[in-house]
């Protein structure tokens, strides 16, 4: 069995990528995938400590946060969409009319 | 269950109001007011209290039912008065009518909300007079706030926005000062109580249940729970030098607001007072007798002063209010019978008189739509009514003997050179007493320019006569105040019998 | 026992049913309402009248009626009816005063058409109300709670005609000064309260009687602020005393007076020979028991009078309109009672109290026929030769010019000669004080003598200097009868108590005013007064020996006065001597600029002040309010900026939270260590 160890590196990892993706891309859709490298990240831990104390608690939680990262998926795309008509791009640091 | 009832029917009387076509809200609100103004008179003629409700007294028409179960405290449903706050709920439910009636002539626009928000207002303050549970008392204290708020903000004058944050703002800040000194007593009883009744909490400080907490000694702690607590009802007194809320709020707010503005809401200050600091931590209040009297004397003078120096007459009477205020707190900090009993009486006493100074100038400013005294001279001549009322409520704010102020003034003087808790306590009240020559002078120069001399307006109106409901309301309070000047013991007496066991604690006795 | 005293408390009661009457429904009343006032001062008058042989006869009255705040565990505050010699004696002149006034307004005001009768009767019932109810008050409270609605009245009555500009003025400046004096006495009551725990004028624990118990130490009360009994007792003796000499008109509180003349003539009158003006002696005189027990405070009423006896008589002297003379020649008299009272002529001030009451009701009534007369022209220098126009009005004018001259035998030679024996007597039994105030009321016998009769010879004598004065209006019945009244009034009241007469002749028994003070409760008694006064006599030559000198004296003084006035204005053309003063002049005019210094108080001194701390309240004291509110705001102004609406920037501050989140347990939690 593979120690779980491992398993939180790989986690670490992908999380990063996603943090590094969010903080340097500008475009929307490649912010979107970033954030979902970040919630699988969450996943994979989910997983691993689900089968490190053999309880399955983890592994339903984790079919929950696909379904909700589906619908995440469909309001960001719909966020992207709208983005896309009023800003004429998909830069996200565009669109500063929500500050003070 | 009279006091439910009664609190019931104004919420409801407001909820109707809210809903009622704008044209009919004004008669409509006058007419549901009656309701709280018989109950109040009928709780009256039925009292039968004795002593005062925080210190095991007896407390008519109680109600004590645990509401919610909240950990260590229960939160308990307790109503009920004694002879501190019947007085007060009498003026309240009379006040609001009246000043219901004042408000027909100025309020134009949105007069179902208008009138809606003042029995909003009603109810709750009649909840501040009677709850008997902190947190039962907290709710209607801070809900007082919500419809002066938008009574000031919405209807007000030029500055509506400005004076309407200031008092809300203001006034909010104390009341979190207030409730963290106030909490710090409760968890400073500890075990000793489990419920927020004031009798309860009363009753524990009394016994001495109070221990250290957040490294601070009993002693410590008493001493800044009572500063605390002083903050946070002195600004709604206002005591000087917490007072500039008050002018702005009365000069932006219509008439009818400014008569409950001054006439109710200051009052809830010096009642809190007198249960909370006064009832609760009476050593701890002679121990601070000497910077207490202090303010209470730079109350009243600096108020007075202040008023001389007004040209819009609303502005003279807020700042004579400040003043008149001083004096309550005055007899305060007495610890006397007459003293105590006198600053409860001069609640009453000033809620009627300011109230009726303020419609007077409301009535003028009706007519005039100026309050400048500048603009305008020999209006007696146009408005004789109006002006001789006016004329008898200055006397009465100047305490004119047979007349509530006098009497509460008197008993104030009287209680608070007597008293014992300073040697120089005459000194004080010597000081204090000058007020009553600034507010003679004041409000006759005030008299003297506005309603005496050849007739002169700087405006446009047709200066005439004001309508019969205008000036009736100001009949009412005039003749109120003239009765409870003639025979104060109509309250006096349930006063002394609620104030006298507070001041057996002070050591008065 | 249903004795006519029973109905004392109607005497008070009926001309405040005239106040309201006259209030509610004069306007549906003939006359304004005068009938309703008439019939009941005159209502009032009888009773008085009974009252005052009632107590003549021996009874009194002293009963709590009210009580006005019951206190638990504290005293009762009440009002009650206290009717001895002295108030009888008072209440027989304020009715009178009043009822007469009264009649005299229909001539001065229903005839003249003026407007807002109503109101003016409703004010002089309420007026004499209030007045009546001080006289008859059993304590200190209530004598100051009547007292103040004594000064309301006069507020209302002086500024009658308020569409002026100057009746206004006028009444907040009467109002104004009044109250400055009773904050005085108003902490003198509660100190009495505090004091003695009763501020009861007669009784068993009247507080005359309680004091002087303390001061033989056969009782203890509560003194203040470390002070002894005896000091104590002074300070709160001249505490009350400040309300007297603001209502009195003393020096220096008397600039009300004259500017109260703005009011109608009547209730000139009115104020100055019985209600307003009277309030403040008789306040003195009730309380005598308490005064003669502080001889400072006794030495400073003496002082008090007889300064203001002078400075106000000097004044007096060059007036130009007729009635400014008779208000100077008020605050004059009032001087003397005080210097009486100062003096220890208990008797001897309540005596010129009483005749000058009749005679300068006389005299102002007088005047205001004139004024009728001349169409409401108060300028003498506008009249002359009236004498033959209004012989009644002239004859009865004179018999008051002639009491308040101090002519031999009209009632204010009595009054004053006996008040200045008095003084005299005292001062040579070792008291330098009150020997040099006995000088000063002395010589203001001399300018008294010489203004009454400058008075008199401008008015009525000599040639008319002017077209009204040629042709004067007539007066009716309304007005020649009360003065008629009063006149004889005037010319006799001096014979109740001729003691000097007694005194030098030997006839037993015609001191009877005397003998009727000396009567009824012994802690309120002349007699009692008598033995409390801490001063001694001297005597030159004897007792008989001073009479004489003194009255010889004094009458001497006041006819040097009149020849005076006699020589230079009882000619047909007469011209203003008094400019021969030069700057003298000016200042007396314009009265030693005692109404510039305080009206300088008041709007140099105080209203600066007040706009200071109106600049301070606005500026320091909100700005500190506003200051924090604008630091929050420029706080928030500046905080709000992280808020930039780029995602990227919340991306990387929420990174930023993170790390430093993971950073700061990771130290706690000794990841690091």
């Amino acid at each position: 069995m593979v120690p779980p160890q491992y398993y939180l590196l790989l986690s670490a990892a992908v999380f990063c990528i996603g943090i590094f993706g969010l903080l340097t891309r500008r475009n929307a859709l490649l912010f979107l995938m970033s954030v979902e490298l970040m919630l699988n990240a969450a996943n994979i831990n989910l997983v691993a400590f689900s089968y490190y104390w053999g309880n399955v608690t983890g592994q339903t939680f984790t079919l929950f946060t696909l379904a909700l990262a589906a619908a995440e998926v469909a309001v960001g795309l719909g966020i992207i969409l709208v983005l896309y008509r009023n800003f004429d791009g998909v830069d996200v640091t565009n669109a500063t009319t929500m500050r003070w | 269950m009279i006091i439910e009832a009664l609190i019931a029917v104004t919420f409801l009387a407001a909820l109707v109001t809210f809903v009622l076509p704008d044209r009919y809200a004004g008669k409509a609100a006058f007419a549901l007011s009656l309701a709280p103004v018989i109950g109040s008179l009928y709780m009256w003629q039925q009292y039968d209290a004795s002593g005062n409700a925080l210190l095991g007294g007896n407390i008519a028409f109680e109600t004590d039912v645990v509401w919610l179960q909240l950990g260590q405290y229960d939160l308990h449903w307790m109503v009920g008065v004694d002879g501190i706050s019947m007085p007060l709920v009498v003026l309240t439910t009379i006040l609001t009518t009246l000043a219901i009636v004042s408000a027909w002539t100025p309020i134009a626009e949105r007069q179902s909300q208008f009138f809606g928000l003042m029995l909003l207002m009603e109810a709750n303050l009649l909840g501040v007079f009677t709850a008997l549970d902190f947190f039962v008392w907290f709710v209607f204290w801070e809900a007082v706030l919500v419809p002066m708020y938008f009574l000031i903000g919405v209807w007000g004058g030029p500055r509506r926005k400005y004076a309407a944050i200031k008092f809300f703002v203001y006034t909010n800040i104390a009341s979190l000062v207030m409730f963290i000194g106030f909490i710090s007593l409760v968890f400073g009883l500890g075990d000793s109580i489990t419920s927020l009744r004031l009798p309860e909490i009363a009753q524990a400080l009394q016994a001495g249940q109070l221990g250290s907490f957040a490294g601070l000694s009993a002693g410590a702690l008493a001493s800044v729970a009572f500063i605390a607590m002083f903050f946070g009802f002195a600004v709604k007194v206002p005591v000087a030098p917490l007072h500039t809320w008050l002018p702005d709020a009365h000069v932006e707010a219509p008439t009818p607001v400014s008569v409950m503005l001054a006439g109710v809401l200051l009052k809830m200050g010096t009642y809190a007072l007198l249960r909370f600091n006064f009832t609760m931590l009476p050593e701890t209040a002679r121990a601070f007798a000497l910077p207490i009297a202090l303010l209470a004397v730079a109350s009243v003078i600096y108020g007075a002063l202040l008023a001389l120096a007004q040209q819009d007459l609303k502005r003279i009477v807020a700042y004579s209010s400040v003043s008149s205020m001083g004096y309550v707190i005055l007899g305060l900090i007495a610890y006397t019978t007459y003293g105590v009993g006198g600053a409860t009486f001069q609640m009453v006493a000033h809620g009627l008189i300011s109230g009726l100074m303020f419609m007077a100038v409301g009535v003028i400013y009706n007519t005039t739509h100026t309050r400048m005294v500048s603009d305008m001279s020999g209006i007696a001549d146009r408005m004789p009514v109006t002006a001789g009322i006016f004329v008898a409520g200055a006397f009465g704010y100047m305490g004119l003997p047979l007349m509530a102020g006098f009497a509460a003034e008197f008993f104030i003087f009287k209680g608070a050179f007597e008293s014992t808790v300073m040697e120089a306590m005459p000194l004080f009240t010597g000081a204090a007493m000058f007020g009553i020559v600034i507010v003679a002078g004041y409000l006759l120069f005030a008299m003297q320019r506005t309603l005496f001399g050849p007739f002169r307006f700087d405006g446009d109106y047709d200066v005439t006569e004001a309508p019969f409901h205008d000036v009736a309301p100001l009949a009412v309070l005039l003749l109120l105040t003239i009765v409870l000047g003639v025979s104060p013991d109509i309250f006096f007496t349930m006063i002394q019998d609620a104030v006298n066991p507070i001041l057996e604690l002070g050591g008065a006795f | 026992m249903a004795g006519i005293l029973d109905f004392a408390p109607a005497i008070v009661l009926l001309p405040f049913l005239s106040f309201l009457i006259a209030l509610g429904a004069g306007r549906y009343m003939p006359k304004g309402g005068a009938l309703a006032g008439i019939g009941a001062t005159a209502g009032s008058f009888v009773l008085s009248i009974a009252t005052f042989f009632a107590v003549s006869g021996g009874q009194t009255y002293n009963q709590t009626i009210y009580t006005w705040a019951e206190g638990l565990d504290a005293i009762n505050l009440t009002f009650g009816l206290l009717i001895d010699p002295l108030s009888s004696m008072m209440l027989v002149i304020v009715t009178l005063v009043a009822l007469l006034v009264h009649v005299f307004s229909l001539g001065y005001m229903n005839d003249e058409g003026e407007t807002g009768l109503p109101r003016y009767y409703a004010g002089l019932g309420l007026f004499t109300a209030s007045m009546l109810g001080f006289v008859v008050a059993d304590n200190l409270l209530m004598a100051f709670m009547f007292f103040e609605l004594v000064g309301l009245c006069s507020y209302l009555l002086i500024g009658f005609h308020f569409r002026q500009d100057g009746p206004p003025s006028a009444a907040k400046k009467a109002f104004l000064v009044t109250r400055f004096g009773d904050y005085f006495f108003l902490i003198g009551v509660v100190a009495v309260f505090a004091t003695f725990g009763s501020a009861a004028f007669a009784g068993p624990d009247a507080f005359p009687v309680l004091a002087e118990e303390a001061l033989n130490g056969e009782h203890s009360v509560n003194t203040f602020l470390g002070m002894g009994e005896q000091a104590w007792f002074t300070v709160v003796g001249l505490l009350v005393l400040g309300g007297v000499v603001g209502k009195s008109a003393q020096f220096p509180l008397h600039t009300w007076l004259p500017d109260a003349m703005e009011g109608p003539t009547p209730v000139s009158a009115l104020i100055h020979a019985a209600t307003m003006v009277a309030a403040g002696v008789y306040l003195v005189a009730r309380m005598y028991g308490f005064y003669v027990l502080t001889p400072t405070t006794l030495a400073i009423i003496a002082l008090i009078g007889g300064f203001t006896a002078l400075f106000a008589a000097t004044m007096g002297v060059v007036k130009k309109e007729i009635k400014q003379v008779l208000a100077y020649s008020t605050i004059s008299q009032y001087g003397y009672m005080m210097l009486g009272l100062g003096a220890g002529g208990y008797v001897a001030a309540t005596f010129h109290l009483m005749t000058h009451a009749f005679f300068k009701a006389l005299l102002f009534l007088g005047a205001g026929s004139v004024i009728i007369a001349m169409h409401h022209n108060e300028n003498m220098w506008d009249m002359g030769g009236l004498k033959d126009k209004m012989p009644v009005t002239y004859y009865a004018f004179l018999s008051g010019s002639l009491a308040l001259a101090g002519i031999v035998p009209f009632a204010g030679f009595w009054s004053k000669d006996e008040v200045l024996y008095e003084t005299l007597i005292h001062g040579l039994g070792g008291s330098p004080i009150l020997l040099a105030a006995y000088a000063m009321g002395l010589l203001a016998v001399f300018f008294t003598g010489f203004y009454t009769f400058r008075m008199v010879f401008l008015t009525f004598h000599g040639e008319p200097r002017s077209g009204t004065a040629r042709d004067p209006h007539g007066v009716r019945w309304n007005v020649k009868g009360p003065l008629a009244v009063l006149g004889v009034l005037a010319a006799t009241t001096g014979l109740v108590n001729m003691v000097p007469v007694e005194k030098l002749f030997g006839i037993e028994g015609i001191d009877f005013l005397h003998q009727f003070l000396d009567g009824s409760f012994s802690s309120l008694n002349a007699h009692h007064y008598a033995e409390l006064i801490p001063y001694s006599s001297g005597y030159i030559g004897g007792e008989a020996g001073t009479v004489a000198i003194g009255a010889a004296v004094s009458l001497g003084f006041a006819l040097g006065g009149a020849a005076l006035a006699h020589v230079l204005y009882n000619v047909p053309e007469p011209v203003e001597h008094t400019d021969k003063l030069g700057s003298i002049k000016t200042v007396l005019y314009n009265n030693y600029y005692q109404d510039e210094y305080q009206v300088w108080i008041a709007t140099g001194v105080v209203q600066p002040i007040s706009r200071v701390l109106d600049k301070f309240d606005q500026g320091i004291v909100d700005g500190v309010v506003n200051g924090i509110s604008s630091v929050s705001l420029f706080a928030g102004g500046r905080v709000k900026r992280i808020q930039t609406g780029v995602v990227s920037n919340y991306a990387a501050l929420l990174t930023l939270g993170l790390t430093a989140l993971l950073l700061g347990l990771g130290l706690l939690g000794g990841w690091f260590a």
